[in-house]
């Protein structure tokens, strides 16, 4: 054996100390990094998307114009409406990005800060390196202190990064006066999502040292949704409005310094909660057994029995709990779409020219029904929440591999083969385990209005073979090259589909690119209108993805 | 002698679940103490509570005179720490995550560190996942020892390594208490504790059963030796032996247990004709067992 020199310093330089192994600081900065890069970036992507059309394309090159096109979305159903933003100075490139993209964004890039903030202390502490660490001569407070101080300068950096690309969008591609967007108006902008960005996180945060990583995962990304959901169909619901209070997005509603308006006061009210909800999370840190959670074994979803027959039964019995979970989730986003179908075809047909222009994009949709709502309103985020859903599962799935399982399990009469085959139906099964729970809850709000149900729940079922096609792929890639790069493979091809779908057209790609997307392939399934080439094809990724996950297994070395 | 680790009867408990149960423990400075006990009875927790990593639901425990709970980071400047089962930063190298350790801490001797990864055979270019069982443990024996800590609290600290690098640790413990620090090694292996430690603690079900010199526990110590003869042998000959018990035969076998000097049954079996002789060394729980016998969770426990 080789032994190399370590390279250890008495005292670590500065450097070292802010980005680097010199101090848990350092060290928590250095692996968000490129996190950080990535969230700043991919958000910068979507204002560029819509900015650089807004600027540039000569239908929006007037005032004039563009009142006109405005005046065509602001038409648009509250359904469709409280989705975007608040409108404000939407004849503006800030204020139309304010209000076009500026709604979703804090809630796509909360799932960051969810995920890691619920995992910085408390996954650290299931893997045992947290042990080492607080004994080190670092007070539990300082360690805490100093791994969520890490964790908000990269939302920070994420931000700092965002707000140089809202300016460049606003430098570059401004047309009219008022365009360019000042870099003070876009800091204000990016201080605003920073904070809401961080809310879930906290919480989930504060809550991860009673309840541990999962259930605080969980509690994190039902307030950021809820908030989400609440904020955007207040209007369409009495129950709703009540609940708006509740939802954070709504305090901050009325700061949108890139529409130039400001509400500071509402911005640093939910900073401060963000900080006590830190702050809950350091001290229960501080004086609570590491590792150690609150008997909270009853907090727990509905799964199934425990999936001892073999590897199709396990690995449905271990994803069974987190499908439901996510089939819930959006199953209730569901009947929130159906429950507001009939108000949302009141307001199209009071609006000739919208129905027309509907029509025009959605031929043979019949938006008098909830199943055509449902294909314009519910398909395109439902298609990226289920992908990501499966994503998750196949995360699951690798970890039988990574975390040493699978070697065990192999040393039973159990050959590759088998284990790869059956393991990877029972991904699939958890996909469609949670298609079903989407297809009952929605199934129950469709009955419970009236309309037509077999074409959603047909629609629904498309839904997850596309999703479990896109697992097909990951599961493939996992199977002949690494088990870890099945729910990254999943995950890059819904995001890079969503975005493709979204920002695709606006940035005038060429149609052999846009093509690209299985969704253009599938018909408006949702409303009953099938593309039999785009199912076929889906069918075939899902089962040619599990069989070359089992050759790949059956060939490579176990472990990598 | 000063005590350097104090417990006062320290009890955790788990919600229902039994952690330890009225400890009071005395480990002197400069000595090498063994805590055995069998898998669960309650070690690590007895550990993890001296550290602060948890709390004590009753009684009181401290280190170096300050009580765990008060002022942990002072404790933990003076101690090294290696828990029994960890896992550290995947993709971080061995050099990276020993000099990030040494950065927590601070004033790490270089020189020293290089020597306990000379001494320890390990490559420090590869990345902690990528590693062996027995070179993570090699890693997390370097971040305990690499400070030169007055206390070392080791927990199970040779599992997983090969013979030869288990020679070097016992070297580099005896090296440490040689230099006057104190070691606290805790092990379900009589051999580990017996060729490191002066005094030993054994804990079973939560409970102290017996603190005593390392001579003590060995006397505790017995083997199991089957005998084969040419022929049938009476097994009365050996059962009026000095030491030997449970005599039992079987055809040309005879199995027996001896406590103490094995060479009267030698002597013996020599003159019934003799073929061969298996002598195997119990584990710490059939030693346990013999003497305390199932339930036994209480004795004289004290320094």
């Amino acid at each position: 054996m080789t032994s190399a020199a370590p390279t250890v310093l008495d005292r670590p330089g500065p450097f070292s100390r802010v980005l680097g192994i010199g101090s848990v600081y350092g060290k928590t900065l250095r692996d968000s990094l490129v996190a950080a890069i990535v969230v700043g970036g991919v958000a910068g992507l979507f204002m560029l998307g819509t900015g650089a059309p807004y600027g540039a394309a000569p239908e929006f090159g007037t005032t004039e114009l563009r009142r006109q096109f405005i005046a065509g979305l602001t038409a648009l159903p509250l359904a469709l409406r409280g989705l975007l933003g608040e409108p404000i100075n939407l004849e503006t490139m800030g204020g139309f990005l304010s209000w076009r993209v500026g709604n979703f964004l804090p809630v796509l890039l909360g799932l960051w800060p969810v995920i890691a903030l619920s995992g910085i202390l408390a996954g650290e502490a299931a893997k045992g390196s947290l042990d080492v660490l607080a004994a080190t001569p670092r007070s539990r407070r300082t360690i805490a202190l100093e791994k969520v101080g890490a964790h908000v300068t990269a939302v920070a950096l994420a931000m700092l990064i965002l707000a140089a690309v809202i300016w460049a969008v606003g430098a570059f591609f401004a047309k009219l006066p008022g365009d360019e967007i000042p870099i003070s108006a876009a800091l204000g902008q990016v201080v605003l999502y920073g904070v809401m960005m961080l809310t879930g996180g906290a919480l989930s945060f504060a809550t991860a040292p009673y309840v541990g990583r999962t259930r605080a995962l969980a509690f994190g990304l039902i307030v950021l949704f809820a908030s989400y959901l609440i904020y955007s169909y207040a209007s369409l619901s009495p129950v709703i409005d009540a609940l708006t209070p509740l939802s954070f997005f709504s305090w901050t509603a009325g700061h949108r310094p890139m529409a130039g308006v400001s509400d500071w006061t509402s911005v640093a009210f939910l900073a401060v909660v963000d900080v006590v909800l830190l702050a809950i999370g350091v001290l229960a840190f501080e004086r609570r057994d590491l590792g150690a959670v609150a008997n909270v074994g009853w907090l727990r979803l509905p799964s199934l029995p425990a999936g001892i027959a073999g590897p199709f039964s396990r690995q449905l019995a271990d994803r069974a709990g987190i499908a439901i979970a996510w089939g819930l989730g959006i199953g209730l986003y569901g009947i929130l779409i159906v429950a507001s179908a009939q108000a949302f075809s009141d307001s199209i047909a009071s609006l000739p020219q919208i129905a027309a222009l509907i029509r025009l994009v959605y031929p043979g949709v019949d938006l008098s029904q909830p199943s055509g709502v449902l294909q314009l309103t519910f398909f395109g985020f439902g298609s990226f929440i289920f992908t990501l859903a499966a994503a998750s599962y196949l995360a699951g799935w690798a970890s039988d591999e990574g975390r040493r399982r699978l070697e065990v399990v192999l040393t039973t009469p159990v050959s590759r083969g088998r284990w790869a085959l059956r393991s990877a139906t029972g991904g699939m099964a958890a996909i469609a385990l949670m298609t079903l729970v989407v297809a009952v809850l929605i199934g129950l709000g469709i009955v419970s209005q009236g309309g037509d149900i077999v074409a959603p729940l047909a629609g629904i079922g498309v839904l997850g073979l596309a999703a479990a096609a896109f697992a097909g792929v990951g599961l493939a890639v996992g199977g002949l090259v690494r088990a870890s790069l099945a729910a990254w493979v999943t995950a890059i091809l819904a995001i890079a589909t969503f975005l493709l779908d979204t920002l695709g057209a606006a940035l005038k790609l060429p149609d052999v690119i846009l093509q690209l997307s299985i969704y253009k392939h599938l018909g408006q399934p949702m409303a009953g209108i099938f593309e039999p080439a785009g199912l076929i094809a889906a069918s075939v990724m899902v089962v040619g993805g599990v069989a070359l996950c089992t050759f790949g297994l059956t060939r490579r070395d176990i472990g990598r | 002698m000063t005590a350097v680790i104090r417990t006062e009867r320290l009890t955790k408990s788990y919600g229902d679940h039994r952690g330890i149960i009225d400890l009071d423990l005395e480990v002197a400075e400069g000595e090498t103490f063994g805590f055995l006990g069998p898998n669960g009875a309650g070690k690590t927790t007895t550990m993890r509570v001296l550290l602060d990593l948890i709390r004590p639901t009753s009684g009181r425990a401290e280190v170096f005179g300050i009580e765990t709970t008060t002022d942990p980071v002072a404790i933990h400047r003076r101690v090294g720490y290696l828990p029994g089962e960890f896992d550290l930063y995947d993709r971080l190298s061995g050099a990276d995550t020993i000099a990030y350790f040494g950065n927590l801490r601070g004033g790490v001797d270089r020189a020293y560190v290089a020597r306990l990864v000379d001494a320890l055979e390990l490559d420090t270019s590869r990345r902690f996942k990528e590693y062996s069982k027995g070179n993570k443990q090699k890693v997390g024996l370097i971040v305990a020892l690499q400070h030169r800590p007055d206390l070392l609290i080791l927990d199970e600290p040779t599992a997983g390594l090969d013979p030869l690098v288990q020679q070097t640790f016992f070297a580099l413990v005896r090296e440490a208490h040689d230099e006057g620090r104190t070691i606290f090694l805790s092990s379900h292996i009589i051999d580990e504790v017996d060729r490191t430690c002066e005094r030993v603690a054994i804990i079973r079900e939560g409970r102290l059963v017996q603190v005593d010199r390392i001579e003590a526990i060995r006397e505790l110590a017995f083997h199991h030796v089957e005998l084969t003869f040419r022929g049938p042998v009476d097994p009365a000959a050996f059962a009026g032996l000095a030491g030997v018990s449970d005599v039992e035969a079987q055809g040309h076998l005879i199995t027996l247990r001896v406590s103490g000097p094995i060479g009267a049954v030698i002597s013996v079996a020599a003159a019934h004709g003799i073929v061969d002789v298996v002598s195997r060394e119990p584990n710490l729980e059939d030693v346990f067992l013999a003497q305390y016998g199932e339930h036994a969770t209480d004795a004289g426990a004290g320094a």
